[in-house]
């Protein structure tokens, strides 16, 4: 259908089909939704193009792109790709180093930036990108007297394109007609959980192969509303977003701010929503919260209801019917409950809700089923892209879901999960050495992944290879799958679960979330101080003591975990502990605190950190502490 | 030289036998940020009572725009382009942070209670100015979250920016500022200097400010004067003040 088309070329096409008849974009500006049409849509993308080219734009140069999720950040994206270059996305809260790698290496020549905070990093760098030509805004507050001759507002590109067009009449049409479905669309850096980020060169067809499939398989995507929360840099939200946006169409809804998201949401109320697993695990868990805090007749009534909906759910789940009685207790909770549940968190519109990119608890997927809404999990990544998904009656909780049509997955011997087909990427910019270790000569591409099929020729995913750890019984187990079923609990931020060969038992560093646990305390008329001192208070320490028993008993023997420790801080991207996405990166993890996991194993009592910190506003510090090591039994 | 936007001639304030102020002068020129410093009980916030019209001095007098305005009651000089935050916050409590903005626009209101009580035509497009105004301050200080937050439920330093913005709405030229940052934590100290410095720059207010944080002061004043027991001591920029020997032990010996 649209297989053989660019991005550009879809969005010409919409624009000729649906004009200002239709609206494509929403943004919350001043306090109302402010709505652009699809010919709005389509004239911006071709003023900013042609005001790249007219401020130097090569054929195939590089457009770099770094802010929160706007129309501006689409456009700039789609503006690029039109004139016959490519676009590059940074996440906002990149360091200067980390976004000064990414521009020089994708050899990006204008940076597109949302507001001063960005400005200000690209300045920073500005000397040591070889040929940068412009920085562009859009938002101009706090940059009104910069005085720095790069600098450019969007608007002021956009007027340049008016002008460009003038004595270039149809010339904006005819690049975009030559942009071939196969010519490289975006660079994608993968958050690289090991060493530097690698580029990853994505064709129109590769972006907009998750699209065309759920147009294939039927799902409810025709013209529903849309809310854009994700970064476009991550190559989720150009799937689904960008690509779906175009494709199905959609209308697409930008957030006013980032604080205001949970806001928005609930006020559009999306028939699509999708959420990383985090996000979802971070709206249950303020549904536990807020539960804990309300009176006691309410959250008896959320108990039944909700009770209610986990019986309905697990019925569902095995296949069986309920019986008339069962059925109008539910219809019953549903009302009562469920359905006002669902509205809080705005979904209930929900037609369509997805997650993806890391492993979710299964408990999560439960939580929400049981509210009635379906969580639908894809598989892939920006390499090998959308490979499977489950559909709206498979229950395997465990699973990511059957292959798509076009793809081919199996399992290696060494039990790597390995794809091939039309959607896998073009190979890594400037490293073919990494493109050929990835993409063997049958054209297979190994993702690193380890998994298998069931029986029902479902796809299970564990975990990384990599990651994937043997203790002394020769047992397998994957950390990831514990740290996601800790994360279930609303006192647990993050953790970090080991335990090898060598250890011969598994334990776990947790961090504790922070505004719950103090929340906590406050109605226990606990005293704290700080974040260090909360998180060993000993009634903290058994609260998450009893949270991870809970777990523990949902776990086989030899992967329970035996000792924690509550660490004095949050894991942070910032100090390379997580990637922007908020991955652990386990190898930077197990050398940060080499310390903490030779005394667990030593059977020390407590351990004594004196750590570096870095604050919020860039400086160092340092945190002594004192931390106590809890034997769980 | 512009003409000073605001100028104190010689004002004494004393109430019974305590001297809270005594001859004190002092130009506020167009456009520039002046700090008001000075320990405790220097008179700095009967110096803002004062020119706010909260308080009446006994003698001298205080020209705004070089009208003298000592005799003009405080909601007047509310209406000619004073604006002002307290020490101690002064926010309505139980309304949401728009609502409280929106008092901030009474001044500007022509609707009597028959054309509001009918609503369309006038108080309608009369609302809608307003909100949009009020729209504009939401965006400008970065509350977007809190616009439909019941103030008195929110923390501190957002409460600080829910009374700086009613301030705005008054669409001052001159603003006062009575320790706009205390009680604050860096970040949120950081975050309000950010928004005085762009206030002034980009909405073009005079800022008159009375603040503890002499790091701050030092950073964003234009110019400094010192009180001390109800006289001024010294007044200069940032860098002279800090060094007179005078302010160093009245003031900064202190800290």
């Amino acid at each position: 259908m649209h297989k053989n088309q660019t991005l550009p070329q879809i969005l010409q096409d919409r624009y000729l089909k649906y004009g200002d008849k239709k609206v494509a974009l929403r943004k919350k500006d001043f306090g109302i939704w402010k709505e652009y049409t699809w010919k709005d849509y389509y004239e911006t993308v071709k003023y900013f193009g042609l005001g790249l080219l007219e401020l130097g734009l090569q054929q195939g140069g590089v457009v770099a792109i770094v802010g929160d999720t706007d129309p501006e950040w689409f456009v700039g994206e789609l503006s690029s790709q039109a004139v016959g270059g490519k676009s590059v996305g940074l996440f906002t809260d990149g360091l200067p180093e980390e976004l000064e790698f990414i521009i020089v290496h994708s050899d990006a020549t204008i940076v597109l930036a949302k507001d001063q905070e960005q400005v200000d990093k690209i300045i920073e760098i500005k000397e040591r990108i070889p040929g940068l030509k412009r920085i562009i805004y859009w938002e101009d507050k706090g940059l009104w007297n910069y005085d720095e001759s790069l600098l450019i507002s969007f608007s002021d590109v956009e007027a340049f394109g008016r002008e460009y067009e003038e004595s270039n009449q149809g010339l904006f049409e005819q690049l975009v007609e030559k942009g071939k479905a196969d010519d490289v669309a975006i660079l994608s850096y993968t958050s690289g959980t090991t060493g530097k980020p690698k580029g990853v060169m994505l064709t129109h067809k590769n972006i907009l192969h998750y699209a065309n499939v759920l147009l294939e398989l039927n799902e409810p995507v025709r013209d529903v509303d849309y809310v854009a929360y994700q970064s476009p840099a991550w190559i989720w939200e150009q799937w689904a977003g960008l690509c779906g946006g175009l494709i199905f169409p959609m209308v697409i809804h930008f957030c006013e701010a980032p604080e205001t998201v949970i806001e928005d949401i609930r006020e559009i109320s999306p028939s699509f929503l999708m959420l990383g697993p985090r996000q979802w695990e971070s709206f249950a868990r303020t549904v536990q919260v807020k539960i804990r805090d309300t009176s006691w007749w309410k959250r008896m009534l959320y108990n039944w209801g909700m009770g209610v909906g986990h019986r309905a759910s697990r019925l569902l789940e095995e296949g069986q019917s309920a019986n008339p009685w069962f059925k109008m207790n539910h219809f019953l909770a549903d009302q009562l409950v469920l359905r006002a549940l669902r509205d809080r968190l705005g979904i209930s519109r929900a037609k369509f809700l997805l997650t993806g990119s890391a492993s979710m608890s299964p408990d999560i997927f439960r939580f929400f089923h049981a509210m009635g809404a379906m969580i639908r999990v894809i598989y892939g990544g920006t390499e090998a892209n959308v490979v499977s998904g489950t559909g709206s009656t498979d229950f395997g909780f465990e699973t990511v879901g059957r292959i798509f049509p076009g793809v081919e997955v199996k399992t290696s011997d060494e039990g790597e999960i390995i794809i091939r087909g039309d959607q896998i990427f073009e190979g890594y910019h400037k490293n073919p050495t990494a493109t050929s270790a990835k993409i063997d000569r049958e054209g297979w591409f190994h993702t690193e992944d380890a998994g298998t099929f069931n029986d029902k020729g479902q796809l299970i995913f564990w975990d990384r290879l990599d990651e994937l750890m043997e203790l002394a019984g020769g047992e397998k187990f994957s950390p990831q799958y514990i740290e996601t079923k800790l994360r279930f609990s609303p006192y647990v931020e993050d953790a970090y679960v080991i335990g090898d060969k060598e250890k011969g038992f598994v334990t776990a560093i947790v961090s504790i979330d922070f505004s719950n646990v103090a929340k906590w305390a406050e109605d226990k008329n606990l005293p704290f101080t700080t974040f260090v001192d909360l998180s060993q208070k000993p009634d903290v320490r058994k609260l998450i003591k009893r949270e991870i028993e809970k777990i523990n008993e949902s776990l086989p023997g030899f992967a329970k975990i035996k000792k924690f420790i509550n660490l004095h801080k949050s894991f942070d991207a910032d100090e390379a502990e997580l990637t922007r996405t908020r991955k652990i990166k386990r190898a930077n993890m197990s050398k940060r605190y080499d310390g903490i996991l030779k005394a667990m194993y030593e059977g020390e009592k407590s351990f004594q950190v004196d750590a570096s910190v870095t604050y919020r506003d860039g400086r160092k510090g340092m945190v002594s502490a004192e931390l106590s090591i809890n034997d769980v039994s | 030289m512009d003409a000073p936007i605001l100028a104190v001639e010689d004002i004494n304030l004393s109430f019974g036998g305590i001297v809270a102020l005594s001859g004190v002068s002092l130009e506020v020129k167009p456009q520039e940020i002046l700090s008001i410093i000075g320990p405790n009980g220097a008179g700095k916030t009967c110096m803002l009572n004062s020119i706010s019209g909260f308080y009446k001095p006994q003698s001298g007098s205080i020209y705004f725009q070089s009208n003298d305005i000592s005799a003009v009651p405080c909601y007047r000089r509310a209406k000619m382009g004073i604006a002002r935050t307290f020490q101690n916050l002064a926010i309505y409590g139980g309304l949401s942070t728009i609502d409280n903005i929106l008092s901030g626009r009474h001044i500007f209101m022509k609707s009597n209670v028959l054309s509001c009580g009918i609503w369309y035509g006038l108080s309608q497009r009369e609302e809608v100015r307003h909100r949009r105004k009020a729209e504009e301050i939401i965006d400008f200080l970065e509350i977007e979250s809190i616009r439909n937050s019941m103030v008195g439920s929110l923390p501190y330093g957002m409460r600080k920016r829910v009374e700086l913005a009613r301030a705005l709405a008054l669409e001052p030229q001159l603003l006062l500022l009575d320790e706009p940052m205390a009680g604050m934590n860096l970040e949120e100290k950081e975050d309000m200097a950010r928004f005085f410095l762009d206030i002034n720059e980009r909405m073009a207010i005079t800022l008159l400010l009375i603040e503890h944080d002499i790091g701050v002061v030092m950073d964003i004043s234009d110019r400094i004067v010192v009180l001390d027991f109800g006289r001024k001591i010294a007044e200069g920029i940032p860098e002279e003040v800090g060094k007179d020997p005078k302010v160093i032990k009245a003031y900064l010996m202190d800290e």
